[in-house]
């Protein structure tokens, strides 16, 4: 009895024990579960175990670049990493962009962003770029529409001091009084783009608190935070184009090398361009005939370089028309190219010594639409049947319409263009056509200037060191050794 | 001085930045190019001033010396009159009511016109400008056809050669050319692709260099016919 008594006191002992081992075990696993015990057993799912930010460079200072190590093995397939940013170490956190593949968002991808001079490396690191201002709370049209509200309501000024704080929100306020701007209203025009300029400065211009949210299947397993809070910056420098500085230096010394020989020795042999040989010829006919000629600008504005090409080409027309007594009409399509092309012939027939013979009258704009400039430029070819037609800069679907319509007048035709999808149609019906380059070239070759004709010579040695990069090039990416030359060729 | 030597300076200063400003990412360097911009766009319109003097003027003299065709410069007066009458009296109405204290603020002038003027304006738009338009852009399919008569006709080597690979290239573009055989529409892509696309290449790269030779000597002062003279 008391042996019976007795073993069943040591057996509720013992079951007292379990039970309380098994409680503490419950209470444990209350207070700390494990992070990242996937359902069914499975091996848990390793958060990254370094994350921290970095700023993103060759940008404008809107950007910041999230990265992480770890966290990437087996066990992680099917997990997202949410990135998250906030204005302070508490929050609130708001989502940036997409959440990322755990065995994804490789570091290595971020080459179109960081460039292939920026040694990326494939060590398996992470990383994504977040834009602050794209995180919806941020957006500066937003901040600025919740301080312009007539009668602004606590919560929403709460939510604002909350996020950017009172310095930030000073700043801001002071920047609306600096532009007038006390209702929605008075956002408009360049008042608008200043006010958001400078409040997205005001926002960005703060320390930014970054963590990733690791989720698999809708359920939070973790959060890791970032080491330290950083302010994205302006960078001074774009370092994909690193490629492309190099070979603006190379080519720029070339041609101004090029020049100053040009300088010593101006007897510079220059190919024939028997479309600019013509000239002549198209203007002595002109004469003759008692007919003007006609120079007809293509559509580009005058920030366009070939337009530039043009009104330079067209000075040296306007020399000649001057030297051989003829006439001369300009027809325009942009206002600031009317007035360009108005000083420059009247320069010309100023340095043939014809100042008396230029007239505003002649050169004019003839329409500020794409078809009524054709509609214009063809009503003159055909009442006044110039005897020389001279199309010179950069032409679209006018082209064929204007050349074949001056065809038809039996005028000389002379072409210059590098629209090389409208080449094909002053081919076919031009006497001469100057293809790309030849326009570029058009104004040395005319006035024989040796400064002018030594920056072609710089051209052609640029495309000789083209040549070269080129056969190189093919060679080496026929023995699959492209790594040599995409430094070279890669442009972002 | 102020012809020759203030204009070179400032394309200098203003050249030699827009080529760093490519290099430069940051904000400010960003919004200097967004200014200049918005400075051309503000000359131009000042331009447009210029534009408008010439063309009336110009027309002017045809009307008055009754030279042949003079009735289309009637007709440019007429649209020209009209349009703009259609255009501005909604925008002198707005800004009579901004003036006399009415419901106008400055940002209703950004939109385009009010209710009943607009519809004048964009009825001469879709049923004038827009048909006239397209019927020069119409005559382009005859004037291609004429062209290529042209061209086709000539008797050398290259005439030839242009001869064979259009005629490939456009039946290639056409159902019946697969229909007959894949290897058409094929061989067309592959002109296209290749040694359409090699010249073309090489035209731009010499419009490319020949840009940049330009910009350099305008940059540097060595270009000087765009301001008027050598």
């Amino acid at each position: 009895m008391r042996k019976g008594s007795c073993g069943r006191s040591r057996g509720g002992a013992a079951a007292a024990l379990v039970l309380v081992l098994v409680l503490a075990a419950l209470a444990a696993a209350a207070e700390q579960p494990p992070p990242a015990e996937p359902a069914g057993g499975a091996a848990p799912v390793p958060l990254p175990d370094r994350v921290w930010l970095e700023d993103t460079p060759n940008d404008d200072g809107r950007q910041l670049t999230l990265r992480w190590r770890g966290g990437d093995g087996a066990a992680a397939e099917g997990v997202l990493l949410q990135p998250q940013l906030a204005t302070g170490p508490d929050g609130p956190w708001f989502d940036a962009g997409s959440p990322a593949p755990a065995r994804g968002a490789w570091y290595r991808d971020l080459e179109p962003v960081y460039g292939i001079f920026i040694r990326l490396g494939d060590d398996g690191g992470h990383g994504v770029v977040l834009k602050p201002l794209e995180v919806a709370p941020f957006a500066p049209a937003r901040l600025v529409r919740l301080m312009l509200e007539p009668a602004p309501r606590p919560e929403a000024l709460a939510e604002l001091e909350q996020l950017l704080g009172k310095q930030t929100l000073a700043a801001i306020r002071q920047v609306l009084r600096d532009w007038e701007v006390g209702e929605p209203d008075d956002l408009a025009g360049h008042v608008e783009a200043k006010v958001m300029r400078a409040v997205e400065r005001l926002v960005l211009g703060r320390p930014w608190y970054a963590r990733l949210v690791a989720s698999r299947d809708g359920g939070t397993l973790g959060t890791v935070a970032a080491e330290a809070p950083l302010q994205p910056a302006e960078n001074l420098f774009d370092r994909r184009k690193v490629n492309n500085l190099a070979f603006a230096l190379v080519f720029s010394a070339l041609v101004l090398l090029l020049i100053r020989r040009a300088r010593r020795d101006p007897d510079l042999y220059l190919r024939r361009l028997a479309g600019l040989d013509a000239v002549d010829e198209a203007v002595g006919r002109a004469t003759e005939m008692g007919k003007p000629v006609l120079f007809v600008h293509g559509l580009n504005p005058m920030d366009s370089v070939s337009t530039i090409a043009a009104v330079n080409i067209l000075g040296e027309i306007a020399k000649r028309v001057a030297q051989f007594d003829s006439r001369l009409l300009v027809t325009n399509y942009d206002p600031i190219v009317l007035a360009v092309s108005q000083e420059t012939v009247r320069e010309g027939f100023t340095h043939a010594g014809r100042p008396d013979a230029y007239s505003d009258d002649d050169v004019f704009l003839a329409a500020s639409e794409q078809f009524a400039y054709v509609a214009a430029v063809d009503g003159i070819m055909v009442r006044q049947r110039p005897a020389a037609n001279l199309y010179v800069g950069y032409f679209y679907a006018e082209s064929l319409l204007l050349a074949e319509t001056g065809a038809t007048t039996g005028a000389i035709q002379i072409a210059a263009t590098d629209s090389f999808t409208q080449l094909p149609f002053f081919v076919t019906t031009c006497d001469y056509t100057l293809m790309g380059e030849e326009l570029y070239a058009a104004s040395a070759y005319l006035s024989r200037d040796p400064l002018l004709l030594g920056s072609i010579k710089g051209q052609d040695w640029g495309k000789a060191i083209l040549i070269v990069l080129l056969v190189a090039g093919a060679a080496l990416a026929a023995l699959d050794a492209t790594w040599l030359i995409e430094p070279l060729i890669k442009v972002y | 001085m102020l012809k020759r030597t203030v204009p070179v300076a400032i394309a200098f200063v203003v050249g030699l930045w827009f080529v760093i400003q490519y290099f430069v990412p940051a904000g400010w360097s960003q919004q200097s190019l967004t200014d200049a911009t918005n400075w051309a766009k503000i000359l131009l319109g000042f331009a447009y001033i210029l534009g408008l003097y010439s063309l009336v003027h110009v027309h002017w003299l045809r009307i008055r010396r009754r030279q042949p065709g003079y009735g289309y410069s009637l007709l440019v007066y007429l649209g020209l009159g009209v349009t703009v009458a259609l255009g501005m009296v909604g925008e002198v109405e707005k800004a009579w009511n901004l003036l006399a204290g009415g419901s106008a603020s400055f940002a209703d002038f950004q939109t385009y016109g009010g209710p009943n003027w607009t519809s004048g304006v964009d009825w001469i738009y879709t049923y004038v400008l827009y048909p006239a338009s397209a019927t020069m852009f119409s005559i382009l399919a005859f004037f291609i056809a004429s062209a290529a008569y042209r061209t086709f006709r000539a008797r050398t080597l290259e005439a030839a050669l242009l001869l064979v690979a259009a005629a490939i290239v456009m039946f290639g573009r056409v159902p019946l050319s697969a229909a007959i055989d894949q290897a058409i529409p094929q061989f067309a892509d592959w002109i296209m692709a290749y040694p359409n696309m090699a010249v073309k290449r090489a035209i731009l790269i010499g419009v490319t260099l020949g840009m940049v030779a330009t910009s350099l000597r305008i940059i540097f002062g060595i270009e000087r016919a765009y301001l008027g003279g050598d």
